[in-house]
This record gives structure tokens, sequence and C-alpha cells, in this order.
């Protein structure tokens, strides 16, 4: 008997509703725009479909798509307005059930932060059961054996304050194991996390999985769906692709229709059979990568020395003068001298930053990676000036930013996005948030309103559209955007960027990304923290590797991605391209270093089709 | 970090103290108040002060630390130290310089006054030291449950002090980095009248009061997936029980009071 099981299920939240039957009767100018909240059409639009016990099946879609939405009608939080929901044989609607469903479908959500009731971690994890009136030496048995399905044990008295975004999302997640539930419904729970944080979800999700739990996961990373059984696209509430993961992202012309990501692993297989390679479609990384080195064997040279790479020039480098010595024509806009940053806590004397030297020169795109506690936000605000150095010195244009004249001229030369700006926006319009730093930069008021209308322009915002609405009224994706566009506004000529893409869908992240490109080639510096390695790659410059409160390393992508095992060693990633290169290599291909994007790796496994140039053996490949 | 509150004073390792019930915890700080109330003598202060030594001896708190918590209460023992000192004029004169004049009755009070307020002070760090926010907040909930039948909501009020506990350092956090993102867009705190600073203020609570909502409505849902329900029918993971030791405290303390009502 299937587990869930929807007929024709349809909801539309009541705004919309209103918004609907407005739009019949009234003419246009007085509907809400289209693309906020209010959406055109209701969030599920009769969906049927049938999970059956054991199934791992991932939701994806765009924002405002109805995944969310069709997740909290398996247990209860929603009741359909058309159609019914079984779960586990439970009609949803029957009030009487609803604890009864929950049991069953125990789900988690998006923010650890939000979810979690008491400062204990084993507290935590227990009231689920508690309210569930488990006896308590099974209770206790419960707390323990959920932490220990998320590999917590050792954290059960910990403050969840205290942990790492990951490691609270595990504990969220243990809190619903210890429910016991036959249902696991996640609802991106890697959101808000980091990449190793996301790898750690993803390994625990699946071994729940093997161990029979039923889990649906909704989910915004491609890389996190291919590893379920089943693949639902979920589009303006209905359902727009279903199948194996394989079957699903092999549409790849629909799915960039749908606003989605295609898997890397689909990517390159069209770029090798662009290049004359013949390679099946298949969305699991690890059946790619054995079909490609199946057929290879062994036959290559295994010294691994690669003297000589042909790919260097596809990656975007630009000459870069070797550290120490700074560059006589460019000068350097920021300068770290010697920077160490150490604060008290409870615990002590902490270093956030230790001795770190390094400098930024007019047009760089620094990319800043770091383990979770590296140091990075502390660098940042140092970096802004709302912290100053507890040692050495940080220099903007050769002027100390302890400096008071400096840092009441800073408005103008440092704009800051730190993470989820849009937790900032408070002004009752559009237009009115975007105009605060302007105005407080104390420009006139026609030169205020020029700076909004071409940062919003920047940013794409329609003026005539969105510059009277609340920011309130926005969605997610709208309001990070009109966030960044009131720190642009100052026209900032360095740009800091903390995680700007954290949470948004793959659309929205592309567009952002973009328009961060934009910005950057107007004669602008920017630094960007990010976790991804793959916009790093294609993006940055230089990276700067912070490993403890210190810069370990400072270079260009290429130099800096090439230490795959030392950037393992700190739980940093490297580039998708430049992980699958590395298993192909270990497999026995060989592939030479310093591939860091898609069309990269493409070009050098099919280069290897070819029999070799007489260059090339000489050169040892 | 600079905000956790749900740690507070609490010094967390493991004693006799620690382990102790909460409630007998909690009843224990009554019982010192009223003893240290009840005494008029300094030997009275003495036995007291004796007993909060060896109970923090007992508890393996370094004095070291003990004494840091103590000090934002000095203001409060000061002060009435400085009140009885100079404004008491009963008695003998014992010094006597321009505007001063200090008494041996006002030199008595001030001492045995500043002797008491820091015992009273000290037996509630102590029971700070070594009880955790969480188990203050499950004895309350015990502690008022015979109040229930008269309408006393107990559960709900521990619930609701837990989740306090649990989300006012993220909202301290939250309130942290809105002030640092309006700074950088220009914002002044700290200039101009009082009306001015007022004002300058709104672009920082609005987003916090987004925020707090946004926390809300996200931990409701979190919750009601969890099948919360209330306090009814409920189980839990702490359960508080009673030891020996409980036992050996109440009656110790007990017979403190007895001791200080008749004898001290």
């Amino acid at each position: 008997m299937a587990i869930v099981q929807f007929d024709t299920v349809s909801y539309g939240y009541r705004s919309q509703v209103a918004a609907q039957s407005q739009s019949s009767a009234l003419p246009q100018q007085d509907t809400p725009p289209l693309d906020t909240s209010p959406l055109p059409h209701p969030a599920l639009d009769g969906i049927s479909l049938t999970i059956e016990r054991g199934e791992f099946v991932a939701v994806i879609g765009a924002n405002g798509s109805g995944k969310s939405t069709l997740a909290k009608h398996i247990n209860a939080l929603l009741v359909p307005q058309g159609g019914r929901v079984l779960t586990m044989g439970i009609d949803t609607s029957d009030e009487q059930m609803t604890f009864e469903i929950r049991s069953h479908a125990g789900m988690a959500f998006q923010n650890p932060d939000s979810q979690m009731v008491t400062s204990i971690v084993a507290d935590d994890v227990a009231f689920g059961p508690e309210n569930l009136a488990v006896p308590h030496a099974e209770l206790v048995k419960r707390v323990d054996d959920a932490l220990d399905a998320v590999k917590m044990t050792a954290f059960a008295q910990r403050n969840p304050a205290h942990l790492s975004g990951g490691q609270k999302q595990r504990i969220c997640i243990a809190g619903v194991l210890a429910m016991q539930p036959d249902i696991l419904i996640l609802d991106e729970p890697g959101a808000m996390l980091d990449a190793r944080g996301r790898r750690g979800i993803r390994r625990i999700v699946r071994e729940l999985n093997k161990a029979g739990m039923t889990v649906i996961l909704i989910t915004h990373f491609m890389e996190e769906a291919v590893i379920a059984n089943r693949v639902l696209v979920i589009d303006r509430g209905r359902i727009a692709l279903s199948g194996s993961p394989t079957e699903v992202f092999s549409q790849k012309q629909r799915l960039r229709e749908l606003a989605l990501e295609v898997p890397f692993s689909l990517l390159l297989a069209e770029e090798l059979r662009n290049r004359g390679v013949p390679v099946s479609e298949i969305a699991r990384p690890e059946e790619l990568k054995k079909e490609l080195l199946a057929d290879r064997g062994t036959v290559q040279d295994r010294r691994g020395t690669v003297l000589f790479s042909p790919f260097q020039g596809l990656n975007r480098t630009v000459p870069f003068c070797p550290e120490p010595s700074p560059c006589p024509q460019q000068p350097s806009t920021l300068v770290f001298d010697q920077v160490s940053y150490t604060y008290s806590s409870h615990e002590g004397k902490v270093d956030a930053v230790r001795n770190v030297s390094f400098s930024i020169e007019d047009g760089d795109f620094i990319g800043i990676i770091g383990h979770t506690g590296s140091g990075k936000s502390t660098l940042l605000q140092l970096m802004c000036g709302l912290m100053t150095p507890s040692s050495g010195r940080v220099l903007l244009n050769d002027k100390d930013l302890r400096d008071k004249v400096v840092r009441r001229n800073l408005l103008s030369e440092i704009g800051i996005a730190f993470q989820y700006p849009e937790y900032q926006l408070f002004a009752p319009t559009v237009a009115d948030d975007i105009a605060f730093g302007p105005r407080n930069a104390g420009l006139s008021h026609e030169d205020v309103d020029q700076r909004v209308r071409s940062a919003m322009s920047l940013l794409r915002l329609d003026y005539e559209r969105y510059a009277r609405l609340s920011p309130f009224e926005l969605s997610g994706g709208e309001m990070r955007r009109v966030a960044l566009a009131g720190i642009i506004a100052l026209r900032p000529r360095l740009l800091i960027l903390d995680e700007p893409t954290a949470g948004l869908d793959p659309a929205g992240r592309r567009e952002l990304l973009a328009i961060i490109e934009e910005y950057h080639q107007q004669k602008t510096t920017t630094v960007m923290v990010s976790h991804s390695m793959d916009d790093i790659a294609r993006l940055a410059t230089k990276v700067l590797v912070l490993k403890d409160g210190e810069a370990v390393y400072f270079d260009t992508p290429t130099a800096v991605f090439a230490r795959a095992r030392e950037l393992r060693a700190m739980n940093l990633g490297i580039p998708t391209a430049a992980s699958y290169a590395d298993e192909l290599r270990a497999g026995g291909l060989p592939l030479p270093e310093g591939l860091l994007t898609l069309e990269a790796l493409a070009d050098a496994i099919a280069s290897l089709q070819q029999p070799p140039t007489p260059s090339e053996v000489r050169h040892g490949l | 970090m600079a905000f956790d509150i749900t740690i507070g004073q609490f010094h967390n390792t493991d004693s006799i103290m620690h382990r102790l019930d909460p409630r007998t915890k909690v009843t224990l700080l009554f019982v010192m108040i009223v003893a240290v109330f009840l005494t008029d003598t300094f030997l009275g202060l003495a036995v007291i002060a004796a007993l909060l030594l060896t109970a923090l001896l007992l508890s393996a708190v370094p004095p070291k630390t003990a004494l840091k918590a103590l000090a934002p209460l000095s203001f409060f023992l000061l002060f009435p130290l400085f009140l009885n000192l100079f404004f008491v004029s009963d008695g003998d004169t014992l010094l006597s310089w321009g505007p001063i004049l200090i008494t041996d009755v006002g030199l008595y009070q001030a001492g045995f006054m500043t002797l008491r307020l820091l015992l009273l002070f000290f037996t509630a760090t102590l029971l700070t030291l070594c009880t955790s926010p969480i188990a203050l907040c499950d004895a309350t909930a015990a502690m008022l449950r015979p109040f229930r039948r008269l309408g006393v909501p107990a559960y709900e009020i521990s619930m609701m002090i837990s989740i306090a506990l649990r989300f006012i350092p993220t909202l301290l956090d939250d309130f942290d980095h809105i002030v640092k993102a309006q700074k950088t867009r220009g914002a002044v705190f700290d200039r101009g009248g009082p009306i001015r600073r007022v004002k300058a203020i709104v672009p920082c609570l609005v987003p916090l009061f987004a925020q707090s909502f946004r926390h809300a409505e996200e931990l409701a849902m979190a919750m009601e997936s969890r099948c919360y329900h209330g306090g009814e029918n409920r189980t839990h993971y702490h359960i508080l029980r009673f030891a020996p030791r409980d036992g050996v405290a109440s009656a110790l303390s007990l017979a403190v009071l007895i001791v200080m009502l008749f004898w001290l």
C-alpha cells in the first residue's frame, strides 16, 4: 500500500485566493504585481502522486513552485482545499488524526536556529517523543539512538548555540528521528549550510533510506536530488517532470526552462558527446566516472607527474605578481599588514585572525574560502572598519583604517553585504530602503533618487513596479536584490559579499552572480566569501584560503585548487570539475592538473581519446 | 558569543552541588535567605558564611570564578555601606570631620548590613554557578505544579522560559548583525539629540521585529510538526528525582534555620 497518496490536491494561500477572485472582477492595476508573494496561480494545482514505503523522493522546483506546500500536506501542517491526501492510509483532513499522522511523518525545516526549543541538545531531541508521551526508559533510549544515527552522541549535553550549522541541522533531524517516524520529510535541509554540512546531511539521509526509511527531500541542490530513487519537479503547483534522476535530468532543455540546474555529471556527458566522446546520459556521478574509466583500463603512465598542461589558458586567470613584492604599476587598494584580532570569551582568549598579510589591487576579484570558524567573518569586518585589529594595520589606499577621517569617508569606498542581507530591510518602501545609504552620505534629493534608480536597474528591479512596494511583501530572491541595491547605491569601489547566493534557488543564484560580475566590471574591486568552489573558480582572480584564522594560501584559483589534498584536510572542497578530474586521474586517466571548469575538463578528456601527438609524448603524457 | 545567557554564570563541572536536585537547591536558596534575615548577630552570619564556604568547596567552582561572578553586584554592597556609615547619627561619635560623622552604631550597622547582603548575593550566585538555567527552569515548573489547579500554567511557563533562553542569544546575534549592517550604510547611533538617537535605532528595530516574527512562525511550525499540544499528556526526558543527598542537604538547612530562629 502506498505510504503517501495525493488525489488531485489543490491548495491556494488565502491572499492568493483573494487576489485571484479580484483579478477577474477588477481592472488590472488593482491586482498585486506578478512575481510578488501572492502568486498568480494556486500553490498546488491538482497534484496526484503516490509514494511507496522505502522510496527516496527528491522534490525540486524554483522558489514559489509549491514544493514546500506539497511537503506540508504530507504531515497535515496544511490540509488540501481540493482533493485528498492519504498519509499511512489516513485522510489528513481528519482533525482527530492530526497528531497520529505527524508521529508517522516527521518533518525538519530549513533554518536549524528556528526549530530548536531548548538550549541542550539531548533535551531538544527529546521534545518530539515527550509530546508523544513515550515512557521515560524508552525516551532515553530513543534520544541516544537518534543522536547516534546522526553521529552527534558526543554533543548530547552541549548548547546548540555553540555548534556549526551542519551540526545543528543534524540535531534537528535527530529530533524527528526520535519520534520514530515512517516517513522523513526534509524541507531544504541544506539551504543554510556549507558544502561540508550538506555532505554530512546527504550521507545521513542515504543511510536512513537504506535502513528502510521513506525519505522525501525538498531541495535546491541537484547533487542532493541525484541520490534519490525518484525526482519530482514541481512547477507552478503541478508536477512538471517525474522519474529516476537520469530520466529527469537528461531533459536538459526542459530543466532550463523550469529555471533549474542540470547536474554536473549530465553537463559533462553532454560536453563530451559534443566533442565526439561516446558516453551515455547518467545522472549519478559514480556511474559516469565508472563508464569513463571502464574502457581505458590502466594503460596510462601512472607516474602522475604532469609537466605541461595544455589547458591552463582555459581558466580565467589574470597575470598576477608573485608575493611578496608588490606590483609597481598597480597601486594596492587594500592592504592587510600583519593583522591579528583577538577577543576574549568565556573560554579564554581567542585568536580569530592571526598575523594575516595580503594586498588587494584595483579590479581584483578576491574569493575567500575557509571552514566554519576559520575567521572569515572577522576578516571581513576588519576589512570594512567595523572592527579594528588588535595588532597590525589595515590600509585603504595607503591610509590606516584606524584613522577617524578615513573611517568617516568609508561610505563611498567600501560596501559590505553580510549573509542574508535581506534581514536588514526596514523601510516602508523599496525605494526608501535603498535610499537609506545615499541619504546618510548626505547626497542631495536628486542624487539620491538617481542613485536609487540606477542601483535598481543594475539589480534588475523594475523601478515602476517595485519602488513603492513594501520590501516585506517581496519574495526572498527579490528581497535579497533590494538589500544589495541598498549597498550598491552607495557606489562602493570595494564591494564585499559574504555568501551572496546562500539560500537562493538555481535561477536566483545564476542571476545574482551575473549581477555581481556586471558590477565588478564597472571598475570595482570585489571580495566574495563563498562555499561554492565552482563560483570561486569561475569568478575570482585570486583566492584567499583561511584556516584557523591564518591565511594559508593567496594565489590564483588554478594554483590554490591544485592543492586538493590540503584543501580537503581543511574540510574545504575543490571545484566539481577538479574533483572529477582527481577521481578520474586516480582511476588511471592521465588528466593534467588545473582543470577547474566543465569546459576544461571535457576538453582534456576528449583529447585523451585522440592518439597523443608527438609533442605530448615528449612531455611524458 | 558575548551574550551567552544560556550558560550565564553556570560553571559546568560535576560535583555534589551540581548533582543536587534543582528543586532542593532552590529550596536551599529560600532557606538561606530567611536564615540571613532572621539572625541579628555576627555569630549567626558567621555560621551561614561557614556553611556557604563549605558549599563552595563542595561545588568545585574555583573561588576566583565565584568572586568574579559577585563583582558586578559590588555597587549594591557599597551603596548601603556608605549610607549606613555616614547617615546614621545614633551612638557614640568615632570620627567627625567636616560634615562627615561616623558613629559606632553606624559602623556596626554598616558592617552588619553589608555582610548580610554579601551573603545573600553569594547564596544566589552559588545557585546559578552550579545549576544550569534549564535545570532551574525544570525546577520552577515542578515547584509550580501544585498551583496548576489554581490555573497557573506551570508547564507552559517553563516552556516559555526555555524558549526564551534558547532564542535570546539568537536574537542578540541577529541584532548585532543588523546594527553592523546599518552602520556600513552610514547609520549613526551616537550623535545628535535624544529624538535623533531614537530615530536612528528604528532601522535596527524594524528588522529585528521582522526577524523575530520569522523565527516565531518557523518555530511554531516545527513544534507542531513534532506534535506539541501543550503540557497535558506528555512525558519528560528529565525526571527530577530526590536522592539521599537531597535529604541530607534539606535536613541540614532546616537545622540551620531552627538554630537561627532560637539561638542566634
